[in-house]
């Protein structure tokens, strides 16, 4: 009977220690934000004179003058990983009193953030993403940069502070250092093989040139326009609703001048769009393609045209699926019939948040200076091909890649690129909902052929309208109205 | 009178003291992995509630019911289930039951066959989904390849487009539970009674009879339980639809878990999305509601199966 006893209560801990082992914050385990290892203690940043209060209070004090202060650092980039865990690394040996843990996710990147920023276990620095700031601004979860940045740093970036994108209420959240817009790719060698002299302007040429070469080309399994359909928004995202900026002067279907959602405009893109994935012209099996496959057969010459950023190509074509430069380039989005009423947006990208409530914020923006923001990582960075840089200093002291110098549409063109502002349903994502298919699967659903255009976009100008209107009266999202919004001339607001 | 209940109990607490010990770990674990998250799943049901970060969470009452009952494409996701659960089921049943049989007797060569087909069992779903991604594809996957080399085909068929993603995705489900289900029935065919099985060969019943007329029959009650699993597995199957076809095309694939969980966790890299908690959680009980629906129906129906001993 005694020993019985014991071997319950021996059972008993063993349960108790297996529950909460498991259920244990692995905080000290793995050293996350706030944890130091072996190494020297914090050392005198540049900004000291910048250090507030406040975050002398939070920042952890070493144990002893071994230790190092892990920043964590999370991308969600593949395309630069390489040079920039180089540069951690290079900062890992040289650094005397922080070690940098440099994190890769991809494809999870946000699901990760906001599970970490539910914990409370966001790292000290991220790769900035629409989705991760806006979700999590309200909750006073970024730092302003301004409260570290000296006079020199405000100046040396002054061109890409833009109040509406990343100052906010006189407060900057991130600073981006690189360009990216959408652009039709084309690969030269099979353009000329079936005789096409010029690359497509309008999407009907788009839609011409790809049957001609899948038309003369496809038993050698080459065909004339791919994309990446697996996921519609992804796709679409990247080309006709980028296109439809400039050709309706809409931004996602919303006119800022009317205040309301009007999709009508969406009607001819569709309509070729439905002819462009037809068996006649697109290559088999892009209805569950991603976009990496899809660059592997760019890369190996089975593809005439796909759409794509212009920021992740060079370095794609560089370094991940290696394919000789003179065999490709890139131009506009093509319009229908080539009209352009307005600017297409493009994105601010190679920025970083930096996590508010980290112990280690003030350490934290050091790391991110000394790494992110000095003048040998951002030319190497437009030099590798892994960025358009924005930042005109740059620009006029890198020699950059031979495929940014020689091809022009791979760089930012302010007569046709611009930051657009941001629809209400992206403005307000978690007020404005939207019951029923998005407008990525309707217009999916039309260009498969299941759905009637005029009936589908009829019934998204109602939905998105009805949600928009709902979302005003609810106060979970205000009227955007811009009634002197020139497409070609946009303000942010 | 009371006092004597209370001792009584005490008494039986004392006796079972291990047994409740050792029911501790999966009390917890229950209550904390599968109730807590019912019980949660149920209050957001009336809420709309964006997740963590949202602006707000806003009572809405039954509105999130009554928009999965207005919903036409979660009643088709569901529609699609059922042909899912209904083919993997169609094909997979028989199939395991066939090698069961064929490799039932307790020989090397079985044994290594058995792993062999149990293996995709442990395998992970998302890795298969790859593998069956660079089989399956149209432009360069080796299916079309060998189908095309042995003159069957001349075009290459496209597997995961809209006319054939369906067919595909069964077929990856039926590889990949194929040898969870003869294992099942290789355990079921050796408690059948060899006496039965003898007598029958000696009343002159050939192969084919002994396997119709007394093997089946007296498989009846595992019968019962594997095809209720089969049934009830297939409303839960995601991560291969996933990884193959994301739902897709325009939502040929788009089965319930799925579409479910598109609103608890929205995919995009490229636009501002939020989850819909409160609509995914009220998705979540009304599939919960069917598929315990379908599994009372089958139970009724399969009531027969029972009666066999």
């Amino acid at each position: 009977m005694k020993s019985k006893s014991v071997l319950s209560a021996v059972a008993m801990v063993m349960c108790v220690i297996f529950l909460f082992g498991g259920c244990a914050n692995k905080g000290n385990v793995d050293k996350p934000t706030g944890t130091t290892e072996s190494g020297k203690s914090e050392t005198k940043g540049e900004n000291k004179e910048a250090k507030t209060e406040e975050t002398k209070k939070d920042e952890p004090k070493p144990e002893n003058k071994n230790e190092k202060t892990i920043i964590n650092i999370w991308t969600k980039d593949r395309h630069d990983a390489k040079y920039v865990q180089a540069k951690v690394d290079e900062y890992n040996q040289k650094s005397q009193d922080v070690e940098v843990v440099y994190t890769l996710y991809t494809d999870n990147y946000q699901q990760a953030a906001d599970l970490a920023a539910q914990n409370g276990e966001l790292p000290d620095i991220l790769v900035f993403q629409n989705n991760v700031f806006d979700k999590h601004f309200g909750q006073g979860q970024w730092a302003d940069l301004y409260q570290f940045m000296d006079e020199d740093m405000k100046k040396y970036f002054a061109d890409v502070i833009i109040p509406g994108l990343n100052e906010l209420d006189g407060k900057l959240y991130f600073i981006p250092t690189t360009g990216t817009a959408c652009r039709l790719f084309y690969n030269k060698e099979i353009f000329e093989r079936v005789g096409i002299k010029e690359p497509p302007k309008t999407l009907e040429e788009v839609l011409e040139y790809s049957r001609k070469i899948t038309t003369e080309l496809k038993g050698e399994g080459i065909y004339g326009f791919a994309g990446n359909m697996k996921s519609a928004s992804s796709a679409l995202n990247r080309s006709m609703v980028v296109g439809l900026q400039r050709e309706t002067g809409t931004v996602s279907g919303y006119n800022f001048k009317e205040g309301k959602y009007d999709f009508s405009g969406w009607k001819d893109q569709l309509l070729l769009w439905k002819q462009l994935l037809a068996e006649d012209s697109a290559m088999p099996g892009c209805e569950s393609l991603d976009i990496d496959p899809l660059r592997t057969q760019f890369a190996a010459g089975k593809i005439g045209m796909y759409f794509s950023y212009s920021h992740a190509e060079p370095g794609v074509y560089a370094n991940q699926f290696p394919m000789d430069s003179a065999k490709w380039d890139a131009v506009p989005i093509p319009t229908t019939g080539g009209k352009v009423i307005g600017k297409q947006n493009f994105g601010a990208t190679s920025a970083y948040i930096l996590n508010a409530k980290s112990p280690n914020l003030e350490t934290a923006f050091r790391v991110y200076k000394e790494l992110f923001t000095s003048e040998e990582y951002l030319t190497g960075y437009y030099e590798g091909g892994y960025g358009v840089s924005i930042i005109p200093a740059i620009i006029e002291k890198a020699n950059p890649s031979e495929d940014y110098k020689n091809k022009k549409w791979l760089r930012i063109h302010p007569e046709m690129d611009a930051i657009l502002p941001k629809a209400p349903h992206a403005a307000f994502a978690a007020g404005i909902v939207v019951e029923g298919e998005n407008m990525y699967k309707i217009a999916e659903s039309v260009y498969y052929g299941d759905a009637d255009v005029d009936a589908a976009l009829a019934d998204l100008n109602e939905r998105y309208n009805k949600a928009y209107q709902e979302a005003i009266k609810n106060r979970t999202g205000y009227e955007i109205k811009i009634p002197n919004y020139d497409p070609m001339n946009p303000t942010l607001k | 009178m009371k006092f004597y209940a209370n001792r009584l109990k005490k008494k039986e607490i004392k006796k079972n003291f291990e047994a409740y010990i050792f029911l501790i770990p999966n009390l917890i674990l229950f209550m904390s992995c599968s109730l807590y998250p019912v019980l949660w799943a149920l209050k957001y049901v009336f809420y709309q509630y964006g997740g963590y970060g949202a602006a707000e969470i806003r009572f809405v009452g039954l509105e999130n019911l009554a928009r999965v009952f207005r919903d036409k494409v979660y009643w088709q996701s569901i529609m699609r289930t059922f042909t899912y659960g209904f083919g993997k089921v169609l094909i997979i049943i028989p199939l395991a039951f066939l090698l069961a049989y064929i490799l039932k007797e307790r020989k090397k060569i079985n044994t290594l066959a058995q792993s062999t087909i149990f293996l995709p069992t442990i395998m992970s779903s998302a890795v298969m989904g790859l593998v069956f991604y660079l089989l399956f594809n149209a432009y360069n996957g080796e299916i079309n390849k060998i189908l095309m080399n042995s003159g069957l085909i001349h075009q290459p068929i496209n597997w995961l487009g809209k006319n054939h993603a369906m067919k595909t995705l069964i077929m990856t489900a039926v590889w990949g539970g194929l040898g969870n289900y003869m294992v099942y029935f290789i355990a079921g065919i050796q408690q059948v009674s060899t006496e039965a099985i003898d007598s029958a060969r000696i009343d002159g019943a050939n192969e084919t009879k002994t396997i119709w007329y007394i093997i089946l029959p007296m498989l009846g009650p595992i019968l019962k339980i594997i095809l209720m699993l089969a049934i009830t597995s297939a409303f839960n199957d995601i991560s291969n639809v996933m990884v193959l076809t994301e739902g897709g095309p325009n939502n040929a694939t788009m089965v319930a878990s799925l579409y479910n969980y598109r609103y608890f966790f929205p995919v995009s890299t490229t636009e501002s999305t939020v989850p819909q908690y409160g609509y995914g959680a009220a998705l979540s009980v009304v599939t919960a509601c069917v598929a315990g629906l379908v599994t009372v129906l089958y139970l009724k129906v399969s009531r027969k199966l029972d009666d066999i001993y």
